[in-house]
């Protein structure tokens, strides 16, 4: 008798070959909010009715975007016994032409097209292979397998491409200490910003016979430049639900919450669709399966809070209070959610998981560099040619990122300023660009992985009105608990932005410096700790421009040539 | 004795300062209308967790703002006090206490954006909506917000109306916009 999973991935089989094997052809649209933001919607929209108009004989499905996002609107078709081809930068005007020529004729529109996948090894006239292209060639996609083929609504075409198989293998014939140790051995680190190995922090967790535990796994993502935790939730939910069930299962956990900022709509459908997809399927509530375990997994909302994403702020906001961070010890793992033990992750740590579970520790531990295994999702964005997300082995340059991957800047254009890993760490300038994408040298050069985020900036950046940005967003954005977070953060923003308007004196070099020391002796969580990080960066790369803006006698700062920049008026009371 | 009622005063910033309360003899039809629809929405909440926070996201989603209504109601189911829900209502920026325009209007002015011109963008906004900062067009359609992220960095600069993202803007695309949500001829 086959087994309740044995069931379903039969059922995924099916509908699989349905979409890919049948006699009709498969147009799909790339999805996610980014896709939404270019309009990718309408273009969705327009080949179904052109699809439905003249009787062509396809599925139109809106899938996970790929991550190409320059190219978005994004569609790709692919023919029964055919090719793959794919489209950037639809318009909702063409895809009549693409469902005639290309659905009903057969005939490619070769002069829209940008790559072809599959087919015969014939080739689809001289397009290139997609695989080919450096900006997919370089990357090595485990979180983000699936971005681009699959629908992440749909648990069958998850299922299909090797889903749940992990969780399987997992409930069957591993006990949640091997889990642990598997994970250990992988050398997995959170990709949260601390970098702290995943497997150690589950160790904590696991021995404690608590009748209730909790894994929560956090999708804050306030940081502006990184959109990969929101990316991975809304376009393939599932791996992260499949993640966090496993790691329910390791830690011996009775409850999981993801949580996510209230109006992200994409990434809140997607988790709480996928969740309930779960439950029907047997993949989450009693006896998960048909084993031992059980599990409760839901989605938690927070409002708008950038603090709410440090891990006891986040608890505070999952018991609906003001997300504050609490103060340590007791940890979480003793007394965490509600006062029971807990564990947390960021979105991608537990995104490796099911990769990890299903093809062994060995097999992560040899991807990436001696301290940091893995990849990193790079979420590209500012002043560079290809703006993207892109999953890439550990220990890559950030020069071949932006380079090859990113495909630079335009021609006579130079990169000048990288801001790497969210506000709270650091700026990078052109000398510190051959360094590694690895947790540690990161964190040598002064910046850090953190979130993913990097936002390039060319010559056009000023430097003094980056970091007053970074520190308006600090500012704004403490939560108010610790007075040195709250008033140094308002104190360095006068001071910044008395440097763009030509109005700082020299000693105004030495005061930020004081307060950037105060805040980070003073404060309860990284939000004041680390807020000086971006002033202190930039005094390392861009000292002299700095400055230069101290004696009065420099260009204004800014966009409106007086050196304003406008800026929130609230403050949190 | 009637029932309380507590009258907010606002900063231009949308944040109580400090609350007075008052009592009055009788509720108003409106007002317990209010409250019964405040009810629903708090009890038709599908999520396990129910928290001060969710029940506050539950009311702002449906109606758009918070009346005084949801602090009391929000406060009687989750047994909690009025200062307690008013604590997290003011401490989470997404939550405003007025009726918001018609539309609201994001645009973000994060780091991301920031380099790639979204402070032109806010400006020529203000211009068109004849407002200085964030808050409503003195005709009440449109409400403007300041984001700090909206998620799509990729696509920068990027606003959103009601949530519904758009990128890639100019001065002049965002102008464009804003008229046509105040009716304006483009």
């Amino acid at each position: 008798m086959p087994t309740q999973f044995e069931e379903l991935q039969a059922r995924a089989a099916k509908r699989w070959d349905e979409l890919t094997a049948g006699d009709s052809a498969w147009i799909r649209v790339g999805g996610g909010t980014s896709g939404q933001a270019v309009g990718a919607e309408e273009v969705f929209e327009a080949l179904k009715t052109s699809a439905e108009s003249t009787g062509a004989n396809a599925n139109v499905s809106m899938v996970s975007a790929m991550g190409l996002m320059y190219l978005e609107p994004q569609v790709d078709v692919l023919m029964p016994n055919g090719a793959r081809v794919f489209y950037g930068n639809v318009e909702p005007e063409e895809a009549q032409m693409i469902v005639e020529q290309h659905v009903q004729n057969g005939e490619p529109l070769m002069d829209r097209a940008f790559a072809y996948s599959g087919g015969y090894g014939t080739g689809v006239g001289n397009l290139p292979e997609l695989e080919s292209m450096p900006m997919v060639a370089l990357q090595q996609r485990i979180a983000t397998r699936n971005f681009g083929d699959t629908d992440p609504h749909d648990l069958l075409q998850y299922v299909a491409n090797g889903g749940y198989a992990a969780l399987n293998r997992a409930l069957t014939e591993m006990t949640p200490a091997e889990i642990v140790d598997e994970i250990k051995a992988a050398g997995l680190r959170g990709r949260g910003g601390a970098a702290f190995p995943a497997g150690v922090k589950w160790s904590f967790l696991a021995p404690s016979d608590a009748p209730v535990k909790y894994v929560l796994c956090n999708c804050e993502e306030g940081d502006p430049g990184a959109f990969n935790d929101k990316g991975i939730i809304e376009n393939d939910p599932h791996t992260l639900v499949e993640g966090l069930i496993i790691n329910g299962y390791a830690t011996r956990s009775t409850h999981g919450y993801i949580f996510i900022r209230t109006g992200h709509e994409k990434p809140i459908e997607s988790a709480r669709k996928a969740i309930a997809a779960c439950y029907e399927a047997g993949l989450l509530g009693k006896n998960i399966l048909g084993s031992d375990f059980s599990f409760e997994m839901e989605v938690s909302l927070t409002g708008d809070s950038y603090v709410a994403g440090e891990e006891t702020a986040l608890m505070e906001a999952i018991e609906g209070k003001r997300s504050t961070p609490r103060y340590k010890p007791p940890f979480p793992a003793a007394a965490g959610l509600w006062q029971k033990p807990t564990n947390i992750n960021n979105v991608k740590t537990i995104s490796y998981v099911p990769e990890i579970v299903r093809n062994g520790s060995e097999w992560f531990k040899g991807i990436g560099t001696e301290t940091t295994s893995g990849t990193a999702i790079v979420c590209l964005s500012g002043h560079i040619t290809y703006p993207g997300m892109y999953e890439v082995p550990m220990g890559m340059t950030i020069r071949e990122v932006l380079d090859k991957v990113g495909g630079g800047v335009s021609e006579g254009e130079r990169i000048k300023v990288l801001q790497a890993g969210g506000p709270l760490n650091g700026l990078l300038g052109e000398e510190a660009f051959d360094t590694m994408i690895d947790f540690d040298a990161m964190s040598a050069a002064g910046a850090s992985i953190g979130s993913g985020g990097i936002i390039v900036g060319n010559e056009t950046v000023n430097v003094v009105d980056l970091l007053r940005s970074l520190v308006a967003f600090n500012q704004f954005e403490s939560c108010g608990k610790c007075f040195p977070c709250r008033l140094g953060n308002t104190h360095m923003l006068e001071i910044l932005d008395r440097m763009c308007q030509n109005k700082a004196k020299p000693a105004d070099l030495a005061l930020l410096e004081r307060v950037g020391t105060s805040m980070r002796a003073g404060s309860l969580c990284g939000h004041g700790q680390l807020g000086f990080n971006p002033i202190a960066s930039a005094l390392k790369y861009f000292g002299d421009e700095i400055k230069s803006c101290l004696g009065g006698e420099g260009t204004p700062a800014g966009v409106y040539g007086d050196g304003r920049m406008i800026l929130p008026t609230r403050t949190r009371p | 004795m009637g029932s309380a009622r507590i009258v907010h005063r606002f900063l231009k910033s949308n944040i109580p300062l400090f609350v007075e309360v008052k009592l009055t003899t009788a509720e108003t039809a409106q007002s317990s209308k209010l409250r019964e629809r405040i009810r629903q929405i708090l009890n038709a909440q599908a999520q396990p967790t129910i928290t001060v926070l969710s029940s506050l996201i539950a009311v702002q989603d449906s109606i758009h703002y918070l009346p005084d209504e949801a602090i009391k109601e929000t406060a009687t189911l989750c047994g909690s006090t009025i200062n307690e829900v008013w604590s997290v209502a003011s401490f989470y920026t997404n939550f405003r206490f007025t009726p918001p325009g018609e539309k609201t209007l994001d645009v973000c002015w994060g780091p991301a954006c920031h380099v790639v011109g979204a402070q032109k963008i806010l400006n020529s906004v203000h211009e068109v909506l004849e407002i200085k900062e964030e808050g409503d067009s003195p005709d009440g359609k449109v409400t403007l917000k300041y984001n700090t992220c909206l998620g799509a960095c990729a696509q920068g600069p990027v606003i959103a109306i009601d949530h519904h993202l758009i990128g890639k803007q100019t001065p002049e695309s965002a102008a464009k916009i804003a008229r046509e949500l105040r009716g304006h001829d483009t």
